[in-house]
């Protein structure tokens, strides 16, 4: 008989969630003023090469944290961040500097700022957290990958808590002018995973190993229509391996709430 | 010996197998190969010839050879592949004939963990530079690279990608494990491959100064702890591993490369490209890592080190081992294989894991090579040159990464 743990089922807090799209414009805004995400400003000449779905993705976790305050530290959480096609809108860019100058042209921020993990360093250098902290998917379908990475890091390594960052260009239109088309929307969804269902106001999440096709795969949308819609709980399938229930917690507060730091641009929940 | 005394009864429990693996490297495409060239102390630097280096900054990698194409496809359709994708192929599927799982694809759960950080990159370059126009833009192919090998090879588990630079490969064995030990699978492919030896990329890290710049030698650029190192010399290639319960691998008779005992990871907290100079987060990684295969420091016999031969680097990981090992440290022999290969990057973590297997196996430490002049600032016990006979049972590699991730894990002798 093999040693394996019980896990067939996990259960976990939801101690924070927060869903934010902001135009290309607002995005861009941010570069030069750090806002609500960092508790020491990041330094302007990195903010200014950060991808627009990682600044997004800052501005979620920011909203999470004020909405539903989770306070840190968050020194021993862990972090998961799923961006889709991250970099696209600079490649073509970069591509034409490269041809037109050669290997100089080529940007160095390509690496640290356009990679798949470039979303889930740079957020663990804004909360100081000294978990693991990686990059998940990249591609559509992604968020049902980090969700299972992030409930297998918090189930296995028994961590305090767990960032999950899912972030993505709606709709996915050509990019142009070394930015996301100006038509689109640099959306963000930043869900605090606990432990401890006490501390988790914002909802309870349960996992269960047994694969089912009788629900809709877990996806970005469907995590946004569920916040977004009634009481009803989510229930979706996650890749081959389970389902998951979610369910809400406590009324979502007014937004903004009292002595809450504003986030310019579109902001909906 | 207490630690003989918990090995047993870990290994009698809970121990996670490795059965199965399937490489392409710059020393090799096979771990016969690759464990030749590697403990010979080969060099597989060699200039660039895939693409026109004259412009570049460094001018020199670890570069793979054609990737094999496996017996089961057909090799005009395998050329037609992105050459990630032929990687990926090449590694996933030697890595289920080497385990005996050919014909057990479908009938059980079989998860992927793959490593690879710049997959959309790589692939957007590839189309740009043969389709380039005013008005090309890169596509949004609806599959990611383990997707497609989880459909095409009929793997009824999930499969992820992950990225956490160049920890990825460790990442992703720590996942696979964790699903083993959770029973959400039966085995588990995981791994990394990396193709980033391409014009941008190749580029990108120029610009960023990480590259060695010694063009005019290539086989001596790449000199990890040597107070002679000016950055590292980047390679391709990947390595996947069969990841399965030691109980369920007795039974079916299946023979453990090794024991993968332990994982750990922590973030720096501090810059995204930067080491934090500070060892503390680091030396979390790697206590994690000795702590979860319920091991002491001084049961460790070879460290395989991060080590990539970058000024800064090299200093930092030698502080976190002295922070972790204390003076026992002068007594684990230490050496860096991308003295070798190059820094394989995303895949760095999955090779130098081979590499431990190998050294494991074969009980021969693999060297540092271009080790002519230590630098003092690097005070370890270094295997300088050539390889070393050895008596060992249990190896640690480390592997950091931008976005300030530390990875460890540690491997035992099965």
């Amino acid at each position: 008989m093999d040693a394996v743990a019980n896990t067939s089922r996990v259960s976990c807090g939801l101690a924070g969630f927060a869903s934010v799209s902001l135009d290309v414009a607002t995005v861009t805004a941010l570069r030069s003023h750090p806002g609500p995400p960092c508790d020491e400003p990041l330094p302007v000449s990195t903010l200014k090469h950060l991808d627009e779905q990682t600044l997004t993705a800052l501005v979620a976790i920011a909203r999470a944290r004020q909405t539903w305050q989770v306070s840190g530290p968050f020194t021993h959480w862990g972090l998961v961040a799923a961006p889709r096609y991250l970099g696209r809108a600079t490649a073509g860019p970069s591509l034409a500097r490269f041809f037109s100058e050669g290997a100089w042209g080529v940007s160095p921020h390509i690496v640290p700022h356009r990679s798949l993990h470039s979303l889930s360093g740079t957020a663990s250098q804004v909360l100081h957290l000294q978990g693991p902290n990686l990059g998940v998917g990249g591609s559509p379908g992604c968020e049902a990958e980090a969700l299972l990475a992030a409930l297998t890091l918090l189930r296995h390594d028994s961590l305090p808590g767990i960032w999950l960052l899912l972030s993505r260009i709606e709709p996915e239109l050509p990019p142009c002018d070394n930015r996301p088309h100006p038509h689109a929307q640099c959306q963000a969804i930043a869900l605090a995973l606990v432990p401890n269902l006490a501390s988790a106001p914002a909802g309870q999440l349960e996992f269960y190993l047994q694969a089912s096709d009788s629900w809709p795969p877990f996806s970005f949308d469907l995590l946004l229509s569920w916040w977004q819609g009634g009481e009803e709980p989510l229930l979706a399938s996650l890749l081959s391996v389970g389902q998951i229930r979610l369910v809400k917690g406590q009324p979502l507060p007014v937004w903004p709430i009292p002595g809450s730091v504003p986030v310019d641009g579109q902001v909906r929940s | 010996m207490s630690g003989q005394r918990r090995t047993q009864v870990v290994t009698a429990t809970s121990a996670i197998w490795i059965t199965g693996v399937g490489t392409c490297t710059p020393l090799g495409s096979s771990l016969q190969e690759f464990a030749r060239n590697l403990l010979a102390g080969q060099s597989a630097i060699r200039r660039v010839d895939r693409f026109d280096v004259s412009e570049h900054p460094s001018q020199i990698a670890g570069q793979l050879h054609p990737v094999p194409c496996p017996a089961e496809d057909d090799p005009s359709q395998f050329a037609q592949r992105h050459r990630l994708e032929q990687l990926a192929r090449w590694c996933c599927l030697s890595a289920l004939r080497d385990a005996g799982l050919e014909g057990e694809r479908d009938k059980r759960r079989i998860g992927l963990v793959l490593g690879a950080g710049a997959e959309w990159l790589l692939r957007w370059e590839s189309d740009g530079l043969v389709n380039w126009s005013a008005d090309w833009q890169p596509a949004t192919p609806p599959h990611s690279l383990a997707e497609i090998q989880r459909r095409e090879l009929g793997l009824s588990g999930p499969a992820l990608t992950v990225s956490a630079a160049c920890a990825s490969g460790n990442i992703a064995l720590a996942q696979a494990r964790a699903w083993l030990q959770m029973g959400w699978v039966d085995y588990c492919l995981a791994g990394a491959c990396d193709m980033t030896v391409a014009p941008c990329p190749f580029a990108a890290f120029g610009n960023l100064r990480a590259l060695s710049r010694r063009n005019d030698s290539p086989q001596t650029a790449s000199r990890p702890f040597d107070r002679g190192r000016d950055g590292f010399v980047m390679g391709e290639g990947g390595a996947v591993f069969v990841l399965e319960r030691a109980e369920q691998a007795r039974r079916r008779g299946a023979v453990p490369l090794a024991e993968l005992a332990g994982c750990g990871a922590a973030s720096d907290a501090y810059h995204p490209v930067i080491p934090n100079p500070d060892p503390l987060p680091a030396a979390t990684a790697m206590r994690r890592a000795l702590a979860d295969a319920r091991i002491c420091p001084e049961e460790v016999g070879y460290i395989n080190a991060h080590a990539t031969g970058t000024p800064v680097g090299d200093v930092c990981e030698t502080r976190v081992l002295q922070t972790v090992f204390g003076e026992t440290l002068l007594r684990i022999p230490v050496s860096s294989t991308k003295s070798m290969t190059g820094h394989l990057v995303t895949a760095a973590a999955a090779v130098e894991a081979l590499a431990c297997i190998i050294a494991l196996r074969e009980q021969t430490l693999p060297p540092t090579i271009n080790l002519d002049d230590p630098d003092p600032e690097c005070n370890l016990c270094h295997i300088p040159h050539q390889a070393r006979p050895q008596r060992f049972r249990i190896a640690v590699s480390n592997s950091f990464g931008f976005g300030g991730s530390n990875t460890c894990v540690v491997l035992r002798a099965a």
